[in-house]
């Protein structure tokens, strides 16, 4: 209808215009928002004409106008406001705020909702704001804290990392993988995009997410319970997050450039005794421990030795301060004919690790055009970005003993600290999406997408040795291709207090995936990035995969006079990785709401500003990387480390027998369905300053896939099933308030936290236990175990330290001493583990559950001040109720024979490590020459509190505008600085509890996170 | 806005979602295989036949699985492996992940799956894709596959369950699973050749060496008959097969060596730096003047060890040809005929120093028993031997004749074939846990 009015007032104006261009006079009006004050900056355009003008510093404007033209004013942060000119007087056009709390639309499955009619779990972040004085490589780190039950924990500091995205609770679980996570399906402006490459398929780390440049994003909107992710069916289980990207707004061109810098500085890292503290520790161990006949390195004892009184700084040599780089520039603008959006970005990171980094190069353009007087509208997308990841070709060590020069000193030069080399990963990703809207009859529309993706990663790897001259060189190419066609249906008429709004829609979509990797070694390197082909030790390998996924899909919601709303969907899926036998899933949802506060008995009350009850349950799915899983392909030969591949030779013919599968084939493999009951209630208060949201959810994921055993008389030893269930069920808070302090200053805050809890329901085998077992035979010291939360640590129990010979258990049978790990004969100041099966032997068997590393509360703190042209910005997040483990701490402590020289040592005054009986210590014995160390990985002593708090980011930004200086070149000006990564309080004795695996083991050594104080000038044309 | 006529673009609409309805779900497997429709050629049977032997091999050759099942559990053989004591002292039920490892029966039944899938490939197989030589062959060395693997896994483990159609998992007594075994010999004894004929027609001695021949399939199914007790029938079966006219027939049966994915198969078992003997038990087991000292070892007197001469590198010897004189020898003995034995067992024992002319019905098994132990060596059959001729506690020390009545002789079973299969220990091995 609005349509139709809009279109026949163009006509209306076209038509007129001859006539009306000699009845027009110059009129001044005047901007004012809410509260009276001119707002200045607004745009003013006469609709159908070229006439445009821009208010000034005091709001005011003068504009060419005839009687009944209608003049559309803009303003950033304003609703655009339409007003007819009716009599020939000055004009007063009083915006209102683009306010969030009220008449918000946000992106749901395939459609637009109003919040207030949304009945699902939905939560939106604008991303505008944050992106203006934030940088980040990808927009995950942005959002943590910022949405109650999305648990976001970056586990690297590693430029190009991967955060680990966690929606309502964990729910994957796996014998082999220690990092198996759930991870929510990534739409971007409606079409799902490639979010990771499988394990088998990915030829860089980087994070694939990386390559979306937070600053074109608008908002993200986070769909959590199954209603209102069901519509994405089989991939929506662990919450869907849709990603509009930003667009032309109407008014003038908005041209925006943000230009910062900034400077990392290295974090706390692993403490080292250093010089003489190393070496008093190392003859002290020497002095206690040492058997007859063993003496302490020369470079302890040789006082001539050159570096005897060195004490390097190894962490200090190779974490330096390091400069981050982040450019964007964006035109956007909008009118009649459509809209249009161009961006550029780059950003370059340079890691506190020596040779590390990450780049982006990315562009977007966007633009809608509307034809046949908008019947017809035409979106086209081209994002193209590249980045590009530095690491060291080898692996870099970080704790050499301190005694050892630095590779600066000119008496070592060329020692073999780090390999010269390269190793760059670059990901090139191309995205064009291109839809068009029929609007075919009043109220029905139908739009049709296509999408093309393209990811490409690469790695080129080159590593030679200062040494021996042998050269490495490696290269890989992964080619990813995503083809998306979809069609939707929508039919939303109105009448009276009735809305309606019905979707049909199909869509197909097919992934492929191509791998081809190179290697070389020569003994005389070129210094190439190309492998040279085909000297006689190069071997290359390809891999393709592929699947396909089709779905027909629906969704229908109701509202009646915006208090009554009901909504379902349903859709169904088929996907090739599965046998014909059980192709299609399907995922229906039902959701209420009642919009209490516009029942009449709440009209008069003031403090009440909206309440809404909602409701929900619905089934969704996921599935897994193994494209072919279900299939039961045969294998007859595999490649060895040297990456040649073995054929099965018998009396010179290869065997290849039906039963040497990926495992047995199974045609019952289906999907993992997860079924999400979530009840809900937003309140909000004082006219919208105080906000209040309630989720509470139940998650019930079931058939999750894990390998089973078979009878072994079968001929085949595991086949995969669906066979394990697990439970999420949690508390959602959030509370966003809203105030003006007076005086200009306000304050607004959102808190969000969200209590979760995790219990593996059942699992194969008849509920066998689980532990954690990597393909090569590796303990991860992990269990998933039924009735406890996923990946529980399984350790061995401590009860303190031996101080007397007594306190050694003896068995009364036998007289015989209790025997401890690896038949080590215990003796005082050895670990005192319990022995919890009675059989006077300390094994494996003896391990319990120790501690879970699932964070039970999550959540996080925003602080906004304002002050005239100043903000000051405060972010935290915080995880409560979390077991880690200090591995860091204890691969230090696990002291071997040859100890001496070959890493640095803690500074052992700050550990209580046991030396002599009657010392209460918290670490046994440091003996490197016992016969068995009690240093072991599975001790409970280290289980830690992971609990921290972290003030993550503060910014403090100043905003020009022309009403403070008149004379400002620019339409605004924002001046900012920020620090990132501000402080942590933590219980944990490690550097940061933030970086831990998903299954709880810290991760520090691997990257620290770097602490960023960032400068920046954001401008608006 | 009139001039754009909607109808016109509902073909294009209809096109468009038809267009996505055609069958997009079927993936093209360019780059894998999968089993159905994979076998439609002769070399692509044989090439399943194949997995069968690669199966059989894994079960034999993993962690010296054949010696550990034979000589080094008697400590005939000392084969250098961290878990070899552990074996020899009899402690089979320890942590040891090897002997873990050989206390499960996986690859047993791999075969047995193996040659099921190849009775039914053959089968199914159209008379374009195999002749009736070729089918007979791979009928044949399935069935000879499938009673190798039920007969040693009732010698090692004692009762097992079936892996056929009919009773799946039964558990079968030692007796009916050999005598399962000995059915499956029969069959295949009717359809193997002498000789195998290589891809150019020609028959080939090297291939008939490494596959179930005549010969092999014969010794095989005496071996079932010997062991179920049905000397009469192994006797018959000997002296209708093996007459003059076939004497150039004979062909040893071994295992091809070659290379498996699966890096724990040695191709070299019988290498010199793995297998040894002790030099006492060299000395005793073949007195000096025994002329296989030296034809069959190499005597390191500075290492206290003797190792075997290997004279075949190419294979590993199961079923040699040199053994049919002894199973005359024994099939004779057991069916009353002692005279006729004597003279087997002195035509078999070349080279010893014993006059065997003069033995009696009471001395001959033990006889017997050390001519096979000397010539068979290096082959797995030391304990089955003993079992066969009662005579465990004799030479395994470790155990007494009760602890043998009790199933001590067999192996104990592994925890995945336990509960996989809702079993139990025999009662020696429950005992000892």
């Amino acid at each position: 209808m609005k349509a139709l009015i809009k279109g026949a007032c163009f006509l209306f104006a076209v038509l007129i215009l001859p006539v009306s261009v000699f009845a027009q006079s110059v009129v001044t009006g005047k901007v004012i928002d809410q509260k009276g004050e001119s707002v200045i900056g607004a745009t003013i355009k006469v609709k159908g004409k070229k006439n445009v003008a821009v208010t000034d510093v005091a709001g005011a404007f003068r504009l060419s106008l005839s009687i009944g033209d209608t003049v559309l004013c803009t303003s950033v942060g304003f609703q655009a406001r339409e007003v007819i000119y009716k009599s020939a007087a000055d004009l007063t056009i009083k915006l209102t705020d683009d306010s969030k709390a009220l008449g918000e639309v946000l992106v749901v499955g395939y459609k637009t909702q109003a919040k207030q009619e949304i009945t699902g779990s939905v939560a939106s972040v604008k991303m505008d704001k944050i992106t203006e004085t934030q940088s980040a490589e990808s927009f995950e780190s942005l959002l943590q804290g910022r949405i109650a039950g999305v648990n976001i924990q970056l586990n690297s500091g590693e430029p190009g990392a991967s955060p680990a995205i966690i929606i309502r609770g964990l729910a994957a679980v796996s014998r082999d993988d220690a990092s198996a996570i759930s991870e929510p399906l990534y739409v971007v402006d409606g079409i799902p995009i490639i979010s990771k490459t499988s394990s088998e398929f990915a030829i860089t780390s980087t994070n694939v997410l990386a390559d979306l440049n937070p600053s074109d994003i608008e908002d993200v909107v986070v769909l959590k319970d199954a209603s209102a992710a069901a519509i994405y069916g089989s991939r929506a289980a662990n919450g869907v997050i849709l990603i509009t990207t930003k667009k032309g707004k109407t008014g003038k061109p908005q041209i925006n450039l943000n230009i910062r810098t900034g400077v990392n500085f290295v974090p706390q890292l692993l403490d080292v005794a250093g010089g003489n503290k190393e070496r008093e520790q190392v003859t002290r161990l020497y002095d206690l421990y040492a058997p007859y006949g063993t003496f302490m390195p020369a470079m302890y004892t040789d006082v001539t030795n050159p570096f005897y009184n060195n004490s390097s700084d190894w962490q200090g040599y190779l974490y330096n301060t390091s400069i981050t780089q982040d450019y964007n520039s964006s035109i956007r603008g909008a009118g009649d004919f459509g809209q249009y959006s161009i961006s550029l970005g780059y950003m370059d990171n340079q890691g506190i690790l020596f040779n590390t980094g990450f780049k982006r190069y990315s562009t977007m353009a966007s633009t809608t055009f509307n034809a046949l007087n908008k019947k017809l509208i035409i979106n086209n997308t081209l994002a193209v970005s590249r980045t590009d990841q530095t690491r060291n070709p080898g692996t870099l060590e970080t704790n050499y003993s301190s005694l050892l020069p630095l590779p600066n000193d000119p008496q070592v030069q060329g020692a073999e600290i780090y390999l010269p080399g390269q190793n760059s990963s670059v990901n090139d990703r191309v995205r064009f999406s291109t839809d068009a809207t029929l609007n075919l009859i009043k109220n029905l529309s139908y739009k049709a997408s296509l999408s093309l993706e393209y990811l490409r990663l690469m790695q080129d790897s080159f590593s030679s040795s200062r040494r021996t001259l042998r050269g490495d060189n490696k290269s890989g190419v992964g080619e990813n291709r995503n083809l998306l066609f979809q069609n939707t249906l929508t039919y939303a008429p109105t009448f009276g207090g009735h809305k309606v709004s019905l979707l049909v829609g199909q869509s197909a979509e097919r992934l492929e995936s191509k791998t081809t990797t190179v290697n070389n070694v020569a003994s005389a390197p070129t210094l190439s990035e190309t492998v040279n082909w085909p000297i006689g030790n190069s071997i290359g390998s390809s891999n393709y995969t592929a699947n396909s996924l089709m779905s027909f899909f629906s969704r229908f919601d109701y509202s009646y006079k915006e208090k009554y709303l009901v909504g379902a969907s349903i859709r169904t899926d088929g996907s090739s990785k599965f046998g014909t036998a059980n192709r299609w899933g399907v995922f229906p949802s039902v959701s209420a709401g009642w919009n209490f506060s516009k029942e009449s008995i709440f009209e008069n009350v003031d403090w009440l500003s909206s309440g809404k009850i909602r409701g929900s349950y619905g089934l969704s799915g996921t599935t897994w990387d193994n494209d072919y899983l279900a299939l039961g392909i045969m294998n007859g030969g595999s490649l060895d480390q040297y990456n040649s591949l073995i054929e099965i030779a018998y009396g010179g013919v290869s065997g290849f027998t039906p039963t040497w599968y990926d495992g047995f084939r199974n045609e019952n493999l289906t999907w993992v369905k997860t079924s999400m009951s979530n009840i809900g209630l937003d309140v909000s208060f004082f006219n919208n300053k105080v906000e209040f949201i309630f989720d509470a959810y139940e998650k019930l994921t079931k058939g999750l896939l894990l390998t089973t055993a078979l009878p072994t008389t079968s001929g085949y030893n595991e086949v995969y099933r669906n066979a394990a269930n697990v439970l999420n069920r949690g508390l959602e808070f959030t509370v966003n308030t809203n105030l003006n302090l007076g005086r200009g200053l306000t304050w607004s805050t959102g808190l969000n936290f969200a209590y979760n809890k995790n219990r593996v329901i059942s699992l194969p085998d008849g509920n066998a236990d689980i532990i954690k077992t990597s393909t090569s035979g590796q303990d991860f010291g992990s269990i998933v175990r039924v009735g406890a939360p996923l990946n529980g640590f399984f350790f061995y129990q401590s009860q303190g330290i031996y101080q007397t010979e007594s306190q050694i258990p003896v068995d009364p049978k036998t007289g015989a001493r209790l025997i401890g790990l690896q038949n080590k004969t215990l003796a005082v100041g050895d670990r005192n583990f319990r022995d919890q099966n009675g059989d006077y032997f300390i094994n494996v068997s003896d391990r319990v559950y120790s501690g879970d590393p699932n964070p039970k509360w999550t959540g996080g703190f925003t602080n906004d001040f304002n002050y005239k042209g100043f903000g000051l910005n405060v972010v935290s997040t915080f995880v409560i109720g979390r077991d880690i483990v200090n591995t860091a701490l204890l691969n230090r402590l696990r002291l071997a024979k040859d100890f001496a020289g070959a890493t640095s040592l803690p500074n052992f005054d700050n550990y209580s490590i046991w030396e002599k009986s009657g010392d209460n210590a918290k670490y046994p014995t440091l003996n490197p020459w016992a016969d068995a160390s009690q240093i072991v990985n599975y001790d409970s002593e280290y289980v830690e509190d992971g609990s921290y708090f972290k003030i993550k980011a503060a910014t403090l930004s100043y905003n020009f505008t022309k009403k403070i200086i008149p004379r400002l070149p620019f339409d605004r000006m924002r001046v900012y600085c920020t620090m990132d990564n501000v402080v942590t309080f933590q219980k944990y004795s490690g550097p940061d509890a933030e970086l831990v695996t998903v299954d709880g083991f810290d991760n520090s050594g691997g990257y620290p996170m770097r602490r960023m104080l960032l400068f920046g000038v954001s401008i608006g044309l | 806005m009139n001039d754009m006529k909607f109808w016109k673009l509902i073909p294009v609409m209809l096109l468009v979602v038809l267009s996505g309805c055609k069958d997009s779900l079927t993936i093209d497997l360019d780059n894998r295989t999968v089993a159905e429709g994979y076998y439609d050629s002769a070399q692509k049977i044989e090439q399943a036949v194949i997995g069968g032997y690669v199966d059989l091999r894994r079960a034999l050759l993993a962690n010296y699985g054949w010696l550990m099942y034979g000589e080094a559990r008697t400590g005939d053989l000392t084969v250098a492996v961290s878990y070899q004591q552990a074996v020899a002292s009899q402690q089979l039920m320890g942590a040891d992940r090897y002997v873990k490892q050989l206390t499960d029966w996986g690859y047993f039944y791999d075969v047995i799956k193996d040659a099921n899938d190849v009775l039914d490939i053959v089968n199914n197989a159209n008379s374009d894709v195999l002749n009736t030589s070729q089918r007979n062959l791979y009928k044949g060395e399935a069935l000879a596959l499938k009673s190798a693997a039920y007969f040693y896994l009732a010698r090692i483990w004692g009762s097992v369950p079936s892996a056929e159609k009919n009773n799946f998992g039964q558990l079968l007594t030692n007796q009916e699973a050999v005598t399962l075994a000995a059915t499956f010999a029969t069959e295949a004894k009717g359809l193997l050749p002498w000789m195998l004929i290589n891809d150019d027609g020609i028959e080939s001695a090297a291939l008939t060496a490494i596959r179930f021949n005549k010969t092999a399939i014969t010794s095989l199914l005496v071996h079932e008959q010997l062991w179920i007790g049905n000397a009469q029938n192994a006797y018959d079966a000997l002296s209708t097969t093996f007459t003059a006219a076939t004497t150039d027939s004979l062909s040893t049966f071994g295992l091809s060596l070659g290379v498996d994915r699966r890096t724990e198969i040695p191709q070299t078992p019988l290498s010199e730096s793995a297998v040894s003997m002790p030099l006492a038990r060299l000395n005793a087991i073949y007195p000096s003047g025994d002329s296989r000292r030296t034809s069959m070892f190499n005597i390191l007197t500075d290492q206290n060890k003797a190792t075997l001469k290997n004279s075949n590198t190419d294979g590993l010897e199961l079923l040699p040809v040199r053994e049919v004189n002894l199973l005359f020898a024994e099939a004779a003995w057991r069916s009353n005929r002692l005279d006729e034995a004597k003279t087997y067992l002195v035509r078999a024992a070349a080279g010893a120093t014993e006059d065997y002319t003069s033995l009696t019905e009471a001395t001959f098994a033990d006889a017997l028993l050390m001519e096979r132990r000397r010539m068979l060596v290096g082959t797995g059959q030391r304990v089955f031997d003993l079992i066969r001729f009662g005579k465990v506690s004799t030479y395994i020390p470790a155990f007494t004749e009760g602890d043998v009545q009790q199933g001590a002789a067999y192996w104990p079973l592994s925890a995945g074939s336990l509960t996989g299969n809702s079993l139990s220990q025999n009662s020696y091995w429950s005992s000892k846990n």
